[in-house]
């Protein structure tokens, strides 16, 4: 059965919120733009499962936020990974990768039969 | 889960991020964001070209529904802030434990003295009220117990109480409408045998109607029937709870069992709960067994207990009891006596209450003197404190975290005395257990129970608050000072050790209180071991005969025991043996007035408790009674001679001229003549019992419970064994009922006071020693605070004695002032101890006084003995230049 995108994105949001984090704090928008842009446009998030996300990654420790200025002068609150969020990424993309490597290898084997 | 290293890393940096916010700003931020979010993603697509309107919709669009995330997230913010304070408040309390904890093994002389100054006190008030509890407060468990009073019989002015007689009970029970009931218990001693030898126990009696009354319900097996409370009923007994511990170790098998008392075999039916020991109102001895109580039989110790109807006053019960009294008359046997109602919990042992009152004041006393020694310490410790703290103020700290990390460090140190304390009581009572007097039975079932557990908790936290936040407040005053001007400011130091003074102050005045009791105590039990109680103590022995159950004449039983008396004379560890109707020391008699011819008898009946003893003509000799005058009497009863003791002879006559004058013992007996003077009589306590007459009768037979006194050569032990053997050997019919040694008897009557002595020479003993070291410690204190003031003056050419005087007089002030009052208050107060020793006089209690100040002195000498020392070993140029 086909799968929509926003389907498969549900439990690799954490991931890619935390992978959009790790060259700098961002504000919640520019998360949305990152992340779009970076799958070139293959994910939509919707805006409100990415707060939701984010509000979980914070209080679990993963990420803290910060009220800063944004480009346009105006006051934003902006994100940025903990130690602990590096360490879960770092745990999650293993994982992620070990998965996908296996579902590759079993449909490239498929494919070549 | 955050892993714990990077803790302190995170809790700052959420420090510096904000502060904890309200819901308001909770719901400001999530909007704002949101609104950052919205706002930003329109310019995006109306850079793309969109109308302002659709960029609008659009945006919404993408975002999903913006008011359900928008309380999703507030929600999501609330819980992580409660989430995150907790974890701050404990991350705090962790940081400030973890920090008294380490500070406390940084100190372990420090700790020790605390935590064990501490425990001692809280240990021995947490025992001594464990015991009071059982004794005075709850001493019978159960509801309706309030509703209680005992009705007893008394001698007009109240000094002579005696045991309900069954005759009155009878009329009492018809007619007394302010009492719902009443109710009986009773005792009496049985012979039985346990562990394959025959013994002699008490056994208490109870009325079913009493254990339905207080809804008593059996531990184990089942209450006493209606059918079984009769003569004819079948024979059924029920164990006390510490019998069956004791003897049935506890058994379910127990039931069902059988016992023997005076030869006949009762079957156990059920187990007395733990609680019930009516022993504790000394109404009767505590019972081994218990059987179903008759009104109809006599026996020793009847109590009758009235329920009172609600509303009715003690007055009214009075009132009715001396009304039924009136209608029996002539058939009244007690006649001259009259009622007397009081609540049973009043009589909690009113004697045992008054020394455990006395005890629990003096441990409470223990465990003040204990927490100022505390507060002594913590407070000379928060002084050499005071750079650390202003450090800490400098950079930040508030006082109010400062005073809760004191207080932390308090309360850590408070339990851990709290454990000490709690493992000091359970000690004390399994010591107290072994070791009590035999009228404090119900020691032994004393637990330290979850009340007294809170108690010690609960002490411990007091303790916390009155020693952590004198410290605390002292050192918080004036806190910015001592940076300033360094530690060569005096400053904060000066008023913290006017505080330390004050404490060590108190602690003199209430440890004098307190030696002065334990010596008065000693000194009286010093008198007593060389008072002469009037016979001799340590070669007796006694031994109480009773008939064998069943034989009422007793012409018959005399012409028993003259050949039993015969033959115990005869046996070769026998010096001398006689026949009389109490032990030495033990005291029977009469309510009866004593007339002296010519005497015109007084219109009311004066009567008052007279002491009789009759003795057989070898009594004085056996029990080494000194004849002080006269002659000893005839053993001819017809010639109607008697004997007074040396106090009672010169209160009748009082121009000493006793001997050959007459008497009689109520206005319808005859007279007898005085022939001899006898040295005074005194219990073992060393009491002349109230300011009654003796007289000494001759003693015709041996009825009913006679005690024959025997002065033993060589080993009582063993002859005790012999004489009981050859007795039941000679005669049938004549039982021992009981064979101990009179030294026995006596320790076992001053036990008591023994018990009561060494607990208050233990707490004075404490007292004495928290003292010394709280004065050690402010004396050794004010020393080291005033080194460059001593060094100067030593540069300055100050004498050693000129140094002496400045450190001494310092703590002579101390101790003066703690003498004073201490002693004050223990001189307005040595009445309390009147129910522990025996009757001594004003000089003594001076003398008590002046030992007891001199004691302390000593202490406070061997306290200010270091202290100088190390001010006269002061070097004058290290200790000018050096920092304090």
């Amino acid at each position: 059965m086909p799968r929509s995108p926003n389907e498969l994105l549900h439990g690799t949001l954490d991931v890619l919120i935390l992978k959009s984090l790790v060259l700098g704090p961002l504000h919640g928008y520019e998360i949305s733009r990152r992340i779009e842009s970076r799958s070139r446009d293959t994910f939509t998030i919707e805006d409100a499962a990415l707060y939701k996300a984010l509000y979980r990654l914070e209080s679990a420790g993963a990420v803290e936020a910060e009220w800063g200025v944004s480009e346009s002068n105006r006051r934003a609150k902006f994100y940025r990974l903990t130690p602990a969020g590096r360490r879960q990424l770092a745990a999650e993309v293993r994982t992620f990768r070990a998965y996908a490597e296996a579902v590759l290898r079993i449909l490239d084997a498929t494919e070549g039969a | 889960m955050r892993p714990g290293g990077r803790d302190s890393d995170r809790s700052w940096r959420r420090l510096l991020r904000w502060p904890t916010r309200t819901q308001a700003q909770i719901a400001r931020d999530v909007d704002d964001e949101l609104r950052f979010h919205l706002e930003m993603r329109e310019q995006e697509l109306r850079s793309y070209g969109r109308s302002a309107d659709e960029a609008a919709r659009e945006a919404r669009a993408r975002f999903g529904d913006v008011d359900a995330a928008r309380r999703a997230l507030r929600q999501t913010e609330h819980r992580a802030q409660r989430r995150s304070q907790w974890r701050d408040a404990l991350g705090a309390l962790r940081a400030d434990v973890a920090y008294a904890v380490r500070r406390t093994l940084r100190a372990p002389l420090f700790t020790l003295t605390t935590v064990a100054t501490l425990g001692v006190g809280i240990g021995a008030t947490v025992a001594l009220a464990s015991v009071m509890r059982r004794m005075l407060i709850a001493p019978l468990p159960y509801p309706g117990v309030e509703r209680l009073v005992v009705v007893s019989l008394a001698s007009r002015d109240g000094s002579i109480r005696v045991s309900m007689n069954p005759t009155v009970l009878e009329a009492a029970r018809e007619a007394t409408p302010s009492l719902e009931r009443i109710e009986t218990i009773a005792a009496a001693r049985k012979r039985t045998v346990r562990g394959g030898a025959p013994a002699t126990i008490d056994v208490g009696l109870v009325s079913r109607g009493l254990l339905q009354f207080l809804h008593v319900a059996p531990a184990l097996g089942r209450s006493f029937a209606p059918d079984e409370e009769g003569t004819g009923g079948a024979p059924v007994a029920m164990l006390a709870w510490h019998t069956w511990q004791r003897d049935f170790g506890g058994r379910a098998s127990a039931i069902g069992e059988t016992v023997t008392l005076d030869g006949r075999s009762y079957a156990i039916i059920g187990v007395m709960p733990r609680l019930f020991d009516p022993s504790v109102f000394a109404l009767i001895p505590r019972a081994e067994l218990w059987l179903p109580h008759l009104p109809a039989r006599s026996d020793n110790y009847l109590a009758a207990l009235g329920v009172l109807r609600p509303g009715a006053t003690l007055a009214q019960v009075t009132r009715d009891v001396a009304a039924a009294k009136a209608r029996l008359g002539e058939r009244d046997p007690m006649r001259s006596l009259v009622p007397m109602i009081d609540p049973l919990l009043d009589r909690a042992g009113s004697e045992t209450r008054r020394v455990l009152k006395v005890m629990l004041a003096a441990v409470l006393l223990v465990l003040v003197i204990g927490c100022l020694n505390v507060a002594n310490l913590l407070l000379a410790r928060g002084a050499t404190r005071e750079r650390e703290l202003s450090i800490r103020t400098a950079i930040g700290a508030s006082r109010g975290r400062i005073m809760r990390q004191l207080l932390t460090e308090s309360a850590w140190l408070a339990l851990l005395g709290a454990a000490a304390g709690a493992a000091l009581a359970r000690a004390l009572l399994a010591l107290a257990r072994g070791w009590r007097p035999v009228s404090y039975a119900a020691v032994d079932d004393v637990q330290l129970d979850g009340t007294m557990l809170a108690l010690a908790v609960l002490l411990a936290a007091c303790t916390a608050v009155l020693f952590g936040l004198i410290p605390a407040l002292v050192n918080s005053r004036g806190l910015g000072g001592t940076l300033h001007g360094g530690a060569r400011s005096v400053g904060p130091g000066r008023a913290g050790q006017q505080v330390r003074r004050s404490l060590a102050f108190l602690q003199v005045a209430g440890s004098v209180a307190l030696v002065v009791g334990g010596v008065i105590l000693v000194q009286s039990a010093w008198t007593l071991s060389r008072m002469r109680l009037g016979y001799d103590v340590a070669p007796l022995l006694t031994i109480q005969l009773q008939r064998v159950p069943g034989i009422v004449d007793s012409a018959a039983i005399d012409a028993r025991v003259a050949p039993v008396l015969e033959r115990v004379r005869a046996h070769p560890g026998v010096v001398a043996a006689a026949l009389a109707d109490g032990a030495p020391g033990g005291f029977g008699g009469c309510l009866c007035e004593i007339l002296r011819e010519g005497d015109a008898p007084p219109v009311a009946s004066q009567e008052r408790f007279v002491l009789t003893l009759s003795v057989d003509s070898a009594y004085l000799q056996t029990v080494g009674t000194r004849l002080l005058a006269g002659r000893v009497m005839a053993r001819d009863t017809a010639l109607r001679e008697v004997m007074l003791t040396a106090t009672s002879a010169r209160r009748l006559w009082p121009a000493g001229d006793a001997v050959g004058r007459r008497l009689r013992l109520t206005r319808t007996d005859p007279l007898f003549t005085v022939v001899g003077i006898i040295e005074d009589q005194r219990s073992a306590e060393g009491w002349i019992p109230g300011d009654s007459m003796t007289v000494v009768l001759p003693r015709h037979g041996a009825g009913d419970g006679a005690v024959l006194v025997v002065r033993a050569r060589g080993d009582v032990a063993t002859l005790r064994a012999e004489l009981v053997r050859l007795i039941e050997e000679v005669s049938p019919t004549v039982r021992v009922a009981e064979a101990t040694s009179l030294d026995h008897d006596v320790a076992e009557g001053r036990a008591p006071q023994r018990f009561a002595r060494i607990l208050l020479v233990a707490f004075a003993c404490c007292a004495l020693l928290l003292a010394t070291l709280g004065l050690y410690g402010v004396l050794s204190f004010g020393v080291a605070q005033r080194t460059r003031e001593i060094g100067v003056r030593m540069a300055l050419g100050a004498s050693r004695s000129a140094i002496v005087r400045l450190v001494m007089s310092e703590g002579m002030l101390i101790t003066i002032a703690g003498c004073l009052v201490g002693g004050a208050v223990a001189w307005s107060g040595r009445g309390l101890l009147l129910a522990m020793r025996t009757g001594a006089s004003a000089s003594d209690d001076v003398w008590g006084m002046a030992i007891a100040v001199s004691l302390v002195a000593v202490a406070s000498a061997a306290a200010m003995w270091v202290p100088t020392r190390r001010a006269l070993r002061v070097d004058p140029a290290t200790a000018v230049g050096a920092e304090v």
